[in-house]
């Protein structure tokens, strides 16, 4: 499968040592789940070194891939045909979301994916009207934990957000 | 007009209609849901394919779709 490339390249970065670990995330991952969403980008949510400082170092990515031949245009690095964003963990639910993301194979490549619960609490933290037409998706089509979610719900602030959908009609 | 049938034979209101109509979808989504993931990645690049060609058709900007071989 074509994407296998883009993913090996992902791969080549965490035996390098360049990412800790990363994870996809985004419409891919919620297409993982659901049925096949339009997105054009394949979100990559990565841990990577913070600096004594407390800057986050993304420069590396950068030059690993450039060194590769894929070069930056904008907030995207085009590998293998495919616009790649990456977004570090931004906050505790994020960083938890990449800590346990889950291991799967695509082709003969392995990768991570956001896990179901981990990806609805996100797309109800971030609450854009897309995410929330997704969450909505998932409630109905996926298979997911409601366990797993409401307690990530609480544990990450969420549940006036998720009290507020819930109440919303349809 | 010597034919028994009923003209109401086969209508039914637009509220049965719709129910079936939407039921039938969310069976669709849930079989898409279902498939393997390589074969949604196929799909979600047609998708992008026939987005680009709406909005370009329409002159509006439109994003590349994903250039994977195969596909």
């Amino acid at each position: 499968m074509p994407m296998e490339q883009t993913l090996s390249v992902l791969n080549d970065l965490v035996r390098e040592g360049v990412l800790l670990k990363y994870a996809i995330g985004g419409g891919i991952a919620a297409t993982f789940y659901i049925e096949p969403v339009a997105t054009y980008d394949l979100d990559v949510f990565v841990s990577v070194p913070v600096l004594p400082s407390g800057l986050l170092l993304l420069s590396p990515i950068y030059s690993a891939l450039k060194t590769r031949g894929f070069v930056a245009e904008g907030e995207y690095v085009h590998i293998f045909g495919i616009p790649v964003q990456f977004l570090p963990a931004y906050n505790a639910l994020v960083e938890e979301a990449l800590a346990e993301a889950r291991y799967i194979a695509v082709g003969c490549v392995s990768t991570n994916v956001i896990r179901a619960e981990h990806l609805m609490a996100i797309m109800l933290e971030t609450g854009r009207g897309k995410d929330l037409a997704r969450l909505a998706q998932m409630l109905e089509e996926s298979e997911f934990d409601v366990a797993v979610l409401e307690n990530l719900i609480d544990r990450h602030g969420l549940r006036r957000k998720w009290d507020g959908f819930r109440q919303q009609p349809g | 007009m010597g034919s028994d049938s009923n003209p109401d034979d086969g209508a039914e209101t637009i509220e049965s209609w719709m129910a079936r109509a939407l039921a039938a979808k969310r069976i669709r989504r849930r079989e898409l849901a279902r498939l393997p993931f390589e074969e949604k990645i196929k799909i979600v690049v047609q998708l992008q394919r026939i987005t680009t060609e709406i909005r370009t058709s329409m002159g509006l900007p439109a994003r590349k779709p994903w250039d994977l071989p195969d596909q």
